[in-house]
This record gives structure tokens, C-alpha cells and sequence, in this order.
């Protein structure tokens, strides 16, 4: 119904009078910045932003010397007789699929039984932070391919870098909203996943963590949100016993 | 006499005038060497950006930034091997492991403001340091808005994916003022968006991290655990962020190994 004009008046002078106080008050909120100015020259000199962040920072680290590599992997195997490099990557990529599931449900739950503790508890806040504003997942991807294109060994750990070749679509939305997408067609692009366990860590008889069984009891895993095998009660996911996700690294996209 | 007065406030109004032309013209400054500052940062080519960054280290004080050309030090090896003779049960691989989540926690409070988590894994010291003071004021000026705009998004930004690159430990040292700290450094890797439009806004941000614990402490394994439900009444927590029990409003314990966030610098890179 439309409003008399005698209404209309007064909200229009209070309309304008409102946008005179903003006006006026405009300058002092800019002055308010002066305390900040060190502080933002600072953040800016250390962060790098935009499409810079993505070639700096966002891009695959490139892979490491081959020999060097293969001799790692020469040492693992030679400490650990029952690793099985083919088996590891497809331990893998089942893990990618049980973190890929949590990201489409947003339910962080799921990815528990593979994920090392502080990567899970990073990826809970993240879906926590989607659900918070109706982001959504969706798109389906497979592995074409799995290689290994760094290893590392120290006194303490080892760690393996294995690049994943993945063809498909996938997108993040807020509501009807794209955030982000590679969809329409099939894309192919690559991911990084880093596995990581204590140098004295041996491959279990079962396959381990990778393969969904308790490195310690042998049973079908099933963590506790604290990271402890239902049956046995072992952490299973710190990485003293076993290969856990240790980190996830993705072109940008 | 009224002529005088009624000069007096014409010389009261033009003064006051004058003032606020003046602050106005403080105001344009001020955005003109903001935009400067984003446009030299961010939109400059990388020899222009270096001169930049070198300006801003050689003037910034080292309790707030640190400056370096890459490369760690030869000392940590030594004083990490050191650390494992007190401590045989001290895992690295655990130990970056919770330091990813205070990067994670960081990220949240920063873009996702939401700063429970953080507060948690920190120590007192850490929110009287100037990235700790930051955080707060990012904290009321949400409570502020929420309390003006409660129908406005509680975050004018999203995370939609925190990654990290291979962390270096940069130093370690024991015992010094009553704690061991370890300092690592990492460049946080934050995929976001932003409104207005929930445009793409990605950033890295290399930062050290100082964590800390009392001196001559020792690894207990179990600490790792993350409790769901509360140790003095058994209620659950609800989510990952909890901070307290909600039933007893016991505080939750952190799950950091003993190691808490002590402060953490901005890294300026400089000699591209």
C-alpha cells in the first residue's frame, strides 16, 4: 500500500539529517585508523596477498631430487620390511575419499579415523566456520594417479610427499553463491598429501591406519573424537605408531 | 556589546570550521597513504614490494617483527637433541602437529572471529602482545556490531581452506625465564573469501610462532587427548571450541602436550 506523502516527508528529512551526522562524523572515523597504521604497514609487509599468495604460496612445492628420495625410501624399507609402497598410496586414497566425504557432508567426524590430530581439529573449524555460513561442497573427484615426490627421514620421523593426480569436478558455495569452482567439465589437477610417522614406526601386519585397522589391536578402526581406537584404547593417530595425514596441500583453484 | 558577541561567535563558528577542514584534510592524508601502502603491497612488482618490506623491517622493532633472508639456524639440531635428553618423550611430530592448531585457532579468531579455541591454547602474555591486543579489539568491535547489526553476518569473511608449508623449528631454548620455548616458523596459507560480492581473498603470511611451557616440564603422552567430556562432571562438550563444561563451567583443558602460544611475529622477507 503505498504511504501518504505527508508520511513520506519527515522520514526523508530524517533520511537526510542521518547522512549529514554520517558525513560529519566521517573524518573522525578515519583518524581513528592512526593507532592501526603501524600495525597494517607491518601486516602488509609480511603478507602476501591475491594471485601473488597463489603462485608464492599456493603452488605445489616442486618435487624433491629423485635419488635423494629413493634413498629414503631404500632406508625405510630396509628398517621396516613389511612397507609397501603401492599399498601406502592406496591406503592413501582411500583416506582422500574419507576426507573428501567430510567435506561434502560437512561433517568432520568422518575423516577422524585418518587425519592426525591437529589437521582434524583444523579441518573441525573449518567446516565449523562453512556450516556457519551455508558453504556447501559439492563435486565428485578420483585419483588417476599417486607418486611419491619427496621422502624424508630424520632421527625422528619420516615423512613421504605423495602428488596426486585427480580428475574431476568440485565447487564451494555459500547458498546459491560460487565461491569457488572447477566444474562444467572434467578437470584434472593435483593435490599433495604428506604422511608422517615416527622413524621406528613399522607397518602393521594389517595394513594400519591407511587400510582402516587399528595399528595396535588389528581391529576395524574406529577413533574416538579423541583420537583413540574404540576397542584397544591406543592413540592411534599422533603417528608414533603409524602413517597418519599429516598435511593436505592443493594447487589453488 | 551585542555586535562584539555576535562577532566572537562568528569568530567561534569560522575557528570551528577551520578545524574540521583541517581534520578533514588529515582524513584524505591518512586514506591517500593507506591506499598508497595497499597499492605499493599488493599491486607493486616484486622490486618495488622489496624495498617496501625493507623499509618496514629496518624501522619496525624485533619484538614485533623479524626479519630474515631465509636459512635456520645450525644451533636448533643441537638444542633439540638436548631437549630429548630431559625429555625422552618430547615428539616433534605431535608437537608441530598442535602447533598447526594454533595457526588453525589463529585463523579462526582473525578471519572466522571466533576466538575460543585461541584462548585456550594460550598463555596470559600472549593477549598483551600486539597481534594478542589485535585479536581483542577484533573481538569487541564484533560484540559492538552484533549488539548494533544483529542481523549482519557475525564475520564479514570466510575460511574456506587454512594450509601451511613445511614447518622449520627456528629455535629452542631452555629453562630461560622460568620456561622452554620453541620457535617455529611457518607461512600460513588462509583461502577466504570476503564481502562485499564474497569475492576471493587468499593471503600467506609468514609468521614465528614461540611456544612455551614451564622449565624442566616433561612430555605426558595422554595430554595430547582431546577430552569430550569434562574431567570434573563427566557432562559432554558440545563442540571442539567449548571452553568451559557448560554444566559446571569447569574450564576445559587444552590439549597442547603443556606447550601454549606465547606470541608470535611477523616474518618480513626481504632480499627476493
Amino acid at each position: 500500500m503505498a504511504e501518504p506523502a505527508a508520511e513520506q516527508a519527515p522520514r526523508q528529512q530524517m533520511g537526510c539529517l542521518a547522512g549529514l551526522w554520517l558525513m560529519s562524523r566521517l573524518p573522525f572515523m578515519f583518524l581513528k585508523a592512526v593507532p592501526y597504521f603501524g600495525a597494517v604497514l607491518r601486516h602488509e609487509a609480511a603478507t602476501t596477498t591475491g594471485e601473488r599468495a597463489q603462485i608464492s604460496f599456493e603452488e605445489l612445492t616442486p618435487p624433491a631430487d629423485r635419488a635423494a628420495s629413493a634413498a629414503v625410501l631404500a632406508e625405510v624399507r630396509s628398517h621396516d620390511t613389511g612397507f609397501d609402497l603401492a599399498a601406502t598410496a592406496r591406503g592413501l586414497v582411500r583416506a582422500r575419499q574419507i576426507v573428501g566425504q567430510a567435506r561434502l557432508t560437512g561433517d568432520a567426524s568422518a575423516a577422524r579415523q585418518v587425519l592426525s590430530d591437529g589437521l582434524w581439529q583444523v579441518l573441525v573449524m573449518i567446516l565449523d566456520n562453512h556450516a556457519a555460513h551455508n558453504i556447501r561442497r559439492k563435486g565428485t573427484s578420483t585419483v588417476v594417479e599417486a607418486k611419491v615426490v619427496d621422502a624424508t627421514r630424520d632421527p625422528l620421523a619420516e615423512q613421504l610427499r605423495l602428488r596426486l593426480q585427480c580428475r574431476g569436478q568440485r565447487s564451494d558455495a555459500m547458498g546459491e553463491q560460487l565461491l569457488r569452482r572447477q566444474d562444467g567439465v572434467q578437470h584434472t589437477w593435483h593435490e599433495d598429501w604428506i604422511i608422517r610417522r615416527s622413524a621406528t614406526a613399522t607397518t602393521p601386519e594389517n595394513g594400519g591406519v591407511l587400510s582402516g585397522r587399528c595399528p595396535q589391536c588389528g581391529a576395524a578402526l574406529e577413533v574416538g573424537p579423541d583420537g583413540s581406537c574404540g576397542y584397544c584404547k591406543a592413540l592411534v593417530l599422533t603417528g608414533g605408531q603409524d602413517w597418519v595425514v599429516w598435511s593436505i596441500e592443493e594447487q589453488p583453484w | 556589546m551585542v555586535i562584539r558577541v555576535l562577532q566572537d561567535i562568528r569568530l567561534g563558528i569560522g575557528l570551528a570550521f577551520l578545524a574540521y577542514v583541517v581534520v578533514w584534510i588529515l582524513a584524505f592524508v591518512i586514506m591517500a597513504l593507506l591506499a598508497a601502502i595497499l597499492l605499493i603491497s599488493r599491486k607493486s612488482p616484486d622490486a618495488v614490494r622489496d624495498v617496501f618490506r625493507q623499509l618496514v623491517a629496518s624501522s619496525s622493532s624485533r619484538k614485533l617483527v623479524h626479519v630474515t633472508d631465509r636459512g635456520g639456524s645450525p644451533k636448533v639440531a643441537a638444542a633439540l637433541r638436548n631437549l630429548r635428553t630431559f625429555d625422552p618423550v618430547f615428539d616433534m611430530t605431535a608437537f608441530l602437529d598442535s602447533a598447526r592448531v594454533a595457526v588453525g585457532a589463529y585463523a579462526m579468531a582473525q578471519i572466522g572471529k571466533d576466538d575460543r579455541l585461541l584462548r585456550r591454547i594460550t598463555t596470559p602474555g600472549f593477549w598483551q602482545t600486539i597481534n594478542g591486543k589485535m585479536i581483542n579489539q577484533l573481538m569487541i568491535n564484533r560484540d559492538q556490531q552484533a549488539k548494533k547489526h544483529p542481523d549482519w553476518p557475525k564475520s564479514s569473511s570466510v575460511i574456506l581452506d587454512v594450509s601451511w608449508r613445511q614447518p622449520v623449528v627456528q629455535d629452542v631454548t631452555l629453562g630461560q625465564h622460568g620456561v622452554d620455548r620453541i620457535t617455529v616458523r611457518l607461512a600460513s596459507v588462509f583461502i577466504g573469501a570476503t564481502m562485499p560480492g564474497w569475492g576471493r581473498a587468499d593471503s600467506a603470511t609468514e609468521l614465528d610462532w614461540d611456544f612455551v611451557r614451564p622449565a624442566g616440564s616433561t612430555t605426558d603422552p595422554g595430554a595430547v587427548l582431546q577430552r569430550r567430556t569434562c574431567a570434573k562432571c563427566g557432562g559432554p562438550y558440545h563442540s571442539e571450541m567449548d571452553t568451559v563444561c557448560a554444566y559446571c563451567h569447569t574450564p576445559r583443558a587444552d590439549a597442547q602436550a603443556g606447550w601454549r602460544l606465547d606470541r608470535n611475529y611477523l616474518v618480513v622477507q626481504t632480499g627476493h
